[in-house]
């Protein structure tokens, strides 16, 4: 940081000592250091570097050993000046608008996806101790038994506090007669208020020390009470009848954490203080260390915690071998990485990805470079015919300091318009951008200090590149060149120019391939054969009074529900279709030392049938259902390894239940396709109440929105004043690919515009080149060239280059799309065309640009361009 | 540009030039006139105005002083002249002059 910091003074005093003259350069520049010194004493380092830049140009202009600002009779100048920017603006309308346009465009995309990634890198950074809080996990699972924490604190004396979070699944909340669904409520110890230093609006940090006391967000809190209602000692009631009081009101978490809690009960004497399991990892555990711990000396301690924390289970050998064979090893993630790095079962939500984030930057550097290469190409482009009025202007006594200025002041003029009507365009479009994003943008982050200085730098570096070629290079002209008739010659081959346009077209055939695949993997998702009946199931939660009816007669249920002719079949299941379920151990009775540890869904007998999952083998051979019946999936029959499955009998050690195994079914996927299928066991019965979290109902895919509201109607009969939220199932799958749709989503709008500032800038160049070389093609015409000849040779040498990238990114594309294909377990297959049909399509675009431009030069009459010779 | 009057901040500049005896330049200048007007002034005005009165004549200076602070180079001190002290002395009494003609302050007879 001081180095860096340095470095810019230093570049502050050389760029000043080149304005200033020597009779002051050292006192000045004693003084500067002199503040510089002081300021940094109350003051932040980036504060004083920032003023000392200030004092500098301050100094510069007041002491400039530079004739332009010394002169007092200038103004006359500078109004011709404004006068010839402006009407060149007119004059070149069709580039100008493009220039600026383009530039604003590019500008203000790149402004989004800067707050963007901001948000994102900014997770978790509002908990004023993020640095010190670590989560208690292992390889690849996000939660640990509650004891484990508790034990954690005890053994390791670098802890101040471990804090442990329990979620349980959306629930509804009353108080008194007012019912609302809370989304995210937890179960918390009361140590989390200080260690991430939750805002009380009511209330005081001992708020969660007693037994069913509960802290409510401001928002949720506000859903509950009506405004000025007494909300401290208020009783609320969860779906369970679990009753709690109020005993705070906290501000809402911020929106960039992965802990969106909407309410906190306390854990004091609930079943997280009472649970010694030590094989239920049910919760997430924070701990916060004090202040100047090596964290990384800890984790080197926590193999040997690890074993002690089942010691007595085993002797110590044992466990370490059985620790080091499964491969979960204790790990401590900092609180500011889950969000980007994590992704292990049980994560508070589903996490974003660091591969998100470099796509985006990547995507914000692209379109600034396109848009700056098509600026710079343009303004460039434009200078090279007002030779004849740099010409002119010396004649007139012009000094070339005034010329440079001049040039560069255009630019600038330029670029500062367009920022300003990015900043405007970004506003704009706040809204349609925030449809497509997770987390929503606001206008004062996007007005933020740091983007604001971004974009001056921004304007700085553009504008003295697109104005410093001009200024620096054409004002080097003598009189004789500017005035001879023969004007300068362009050389339309400029290295540099042609390097960027093909730069600008790699971009663009990159993008396009990207786009094309990401889509088809999309479209593979969509479509791809779930092995179950995705469209047409609805899913209820059932709580409260739906809950305690479906316990007494579930099959009352059903009747009710099947007499409705949409109505197809009606089941009940322990969990939803597209949320993981639990992990639980089991064997088959024959052979009890091979354990099998699987997902378990506990359902009834109509759950296949409703959710049309194929049967490969066995199934319920008769109508009278006794007992409990198993069904495996294909993958654990696989890993049992066992010829004939059927008609043995399986014992689940969790649940302490056995049924006979009757079928086997198809894989299907329960999770998303990120995944691989795990194996899964699934345990039908009768009267199992586990089964009781969800009803799931097959309809009949016509009239969906009637059958759903004559589904609601008929359960509010049975189950009066509930509230009844139904889903549907395949919906709630694509949560699991949310991120990837939105992200896709925002990609698909970046590239395409990419592409279409790509195109024009290539358009209005080429119009420029052309434009130069008219006098040569009517020279060509008149010597007998035919119109093919003509266009042959003004676009040979654009069209080479352009042929030669487009086989070049093929590759390129291919290398990276598998890299990202790879994260799905199961992927699409690309054709080659994939690959090669995006630069077929972009060459057509820029030959069809050059050929337009061309045939408009070639087809004029000779004698139009050859006369004022 | 040739008036030989003192606009408010080149008054101020010079009060403190006086106030600071053998120890004004740039930056215990615009220190002490930050004090007593309590408003923050850049470096660079506080400068452009030292030059500036020395062109009129009101102050002089010479190169002296160095100190670690600042990376060992030399500041410019400035003091008063014998124009300078007899124009404050101008400003300040045609100011008290017209000070006795506010009707409010008048001694009432």
């Amino acid at each position: 940081m001081k180095q860096r910091e340095n470095k810019s003074l230093r570049f502050a005093n050389w760029v000043f000592s080149k304005f200033i003259g020597q009779s002051y350069l050292e006192e000045f520049l004693g003084d500067l250091q002199e503040i510089h010194e002081d300021r940094l004493e109350y003051k932040s380092r980036f504060y004083s570097s920032f003023m000392y830049w200030i004092d500098a140009f301050h100094l510069m202009f007041g002491f400039s050993s530079i004739r332009f600002f010394k002169t007092q009779n200038n103004t006359t100048m500078l109004k011709s000046y404004f006068k010839i920017a402006y009407r060149n603006m007119l004059k070149y309308k069709f580039y100008s608008a493009i220039n600026v346009i383009g530039l604003s465009i590019g500008i203000s995309m790149s402004l989004l996806i800067a707050v963007h990634v901001f948000n994102e890198l900014g997770y978790e950074t509002s908990y004023p101790k993020h640095k010190l809080i670590y989560r208690l996990a292992s390889t690849n699972w996000a939660k640990k038994p509650p004891v484990m924490g508790t034990e954690f604190k005890e053994q390791m004396p670098e802890v101040k506090e471990v804090a442990r979070l329990f979620s349980f699944g959306p629930s509804v909340l009353s108080h008194e007669k007012k019912e609302q669904l809370i989304e995210r409520p937890f179960l918390g110890d009361p140590s989390m208020i200080e260690m991430f230093d939750l805002e009380f609006i009511e209330g005081t940090k001992d708020a969660l020390d007693e037994p069913s006391t509960i802290l409510l967000t401001e928002s949720v809190a506000n859903r509950l009470f009506k405004p000025g209602e007494k909300r401290l000692g208020e009783v609320v009631v969860f779906d369970d009848g679990w009753r709690q009081t109020v005993t705070g009101i906290i501000k809402d978490f911020p929106k960039n954490t992965h802990l969106k809690i909407d309410c906190i009960s306390s854990s004091t004497g609930s079943f997280i203080a009472k649970n010694t399991d030590l094989s239920w990892a049910g919760v997430s555990v924070f701990a916060l260390f004090e202040s100047q711990v090596d964290v990384k000396k800890v984790e080197e301690r926590l193999m040997d915690f690890h074993v002690q924390f089942y010691e007595g289970l085993a002797p110590e050998e044992q466990i370490r071998q059985e620790i080091t064979e499964s491969g979960e090893f204790l790990e401590l993630h900092p609180i500011a990485d889950i969000h980007l790095h994590s992704h292990r079962e049980k994560e508070i939500e589903a996490n974003s990805n660091v591969i998100f984030i470099y796509v985006f930057s990547a995507l914000a550097v692209f379109i600034l470079l396109v848009v700056i290469i098509n600026f710079i190409n343009l303004y460039v482009a434009q200078t090279l015919n007002r030779i004849k009025e740099i010409g002119l202007r010396k004649v007139m006594g012009a000094y070339r300091g005034q010329l440079i200025f001049q040039f560069l002041a255009e630019a600038f003029f330029l670029v500062l318009v367009s920022s300003f009507f990015a900043v405007g365009l970004a506003i704009l479009s706040l809204p349609f951008y925030n449809e497509l994003a997770s987390i929503p943008i606001t206008i004062n982050e996007l007005l933020s200090t740091r983007l604001l200085l971004m974009l001056g730098i921004l304007i700085l570096i553009v504008g003295s590149m697109a104005g410093g070629y001009p200024a620096f290079y054409l004002s080097r002209f003598g009189i004789s060149e500017g005035l001879s008739s023969r004007g300068l010659k362009i050389n339309s081959k400029l290295p540099l120019r042609t390097a960027m346009v093909a730069f600008q077209f790699l971009i663009s055939i990159c993008l396009l391939s990207a786009t094309l695949i990401v889509s088809e993997q999309m479209n593979f998702i969509e479509a791809k054969d779930m092995g179950f009946a995705k469209k047409e199931i609805i899913a209820i939660k059932l709580h409260r009074k739906l809950r305690e009816e479906a316990i007494l007669s579930r099959e009352k249920i059903r009747a009710e529900l099947t007499k409705h002719a949409n109505v197809e079949q009606v089941s009940f299941s322990s969990h939803l279709i597209g949320s993981r379920f639990s992990v639980e151990p089991s064997y088959l009775k024959s052979r009890p030392e091979d354990q099998l540890s699987s997902r378990v869904l506990v359902a009834d007998p109509m759950f296949l049938e409703t959710m049309g999952i194929e049967v490969v083998k066995g199934g319920l051979q008769t109508k009278e259902f006794v007992g409990r019946k198993f069904f495996l999936n294909e993958t654990a029959v696989s890993l049992l390894q066992r010829e004939n499955i059927l008609g043995e009998t399986v014992y689940n050690t969790w649940q302490e239940k056995e049924g006979e195994a009757v079928g086997i079914v198809k894989d299907f996927h329960f999770a998303s396709l990120h995944n691989q299928v795990d194996p899964l066991i699934i345990q039908l019965s009768i009267d199992d109440t586990n089964a009781l979290e969800y009803m799931l109902i097959r309809v009949k895919s016509k009239d969906l929105a009637s059958t759903i509201s004559t589904i609601e109607k008929t359960l509010l009969q049975i189950a009066p004043e509930t509230l009844i939220v139904p889903q549907l199932v395949n919906e709630h799958m694509d949560l699991s690919y949310r991120a990837e749709n939105s992200m896709f989503s925002i990609f698909k709008m970046f590239s395409s515009i990419i592409i279409g500032l790509a195109c024009i800038g290539l358009f209005a160049l080429f119009a420029f080149v052309v434009q130069a070389r008219t006098k040569e093609m009517g020279i060509r015409k008149t010597l007998g060239a035919t119109m093919t000849q003509l266009l042959l040779i003004m676009s040979k040498s654009y069209l080479g280059i352009l042929v030669t990238i487009a086989i070049i990114a093929a590759p390129v594309v291919r290398y990276f799309s598998n890299d990202w294909l790879d994260s799905f377990a199961f992927r699409t297959t690309v054709n080659w065309w994939y690959y090669v049909l995006p630069g077929i399509l972009v060459l057509t675009l820029a030959a069809l640009a050059i050929v337009v431009q061309s045939w408009k030069v070639a087809k004029a009459n000779p004698i139009e361009s050859l006369k004022s010779e | 540009m040739k008036n030989k009057g003192l606009g408010e901040f080149e008054e101020l500049v010079l009060l403190a030039v006086c106030i600071l005896e053998d120890s004004a330049y740039g930056i215990s200048v615009k220190k002490e006139v930050e004090k007593h007007s309590g408003r923050s002034i850049l470096l660079g005005a506080v400068h452009i105005t030292l030059y500036r009165l020395q062109d009129k004549g009101f102050l002089k200076s010479e190169l002296g002083g160095n100190t670690e602070k600042r990376g060992d180079r030399r500041k410019r001190l400035f003091q008063i002249t014998q124009a300078g002290m007899k124009q404050l002395k101008a400003s300040q009494e045609v100011r008290q002059k017209m000070w006795q003609f506010i009707p409010q302050l008048k001694p009432s007879t």
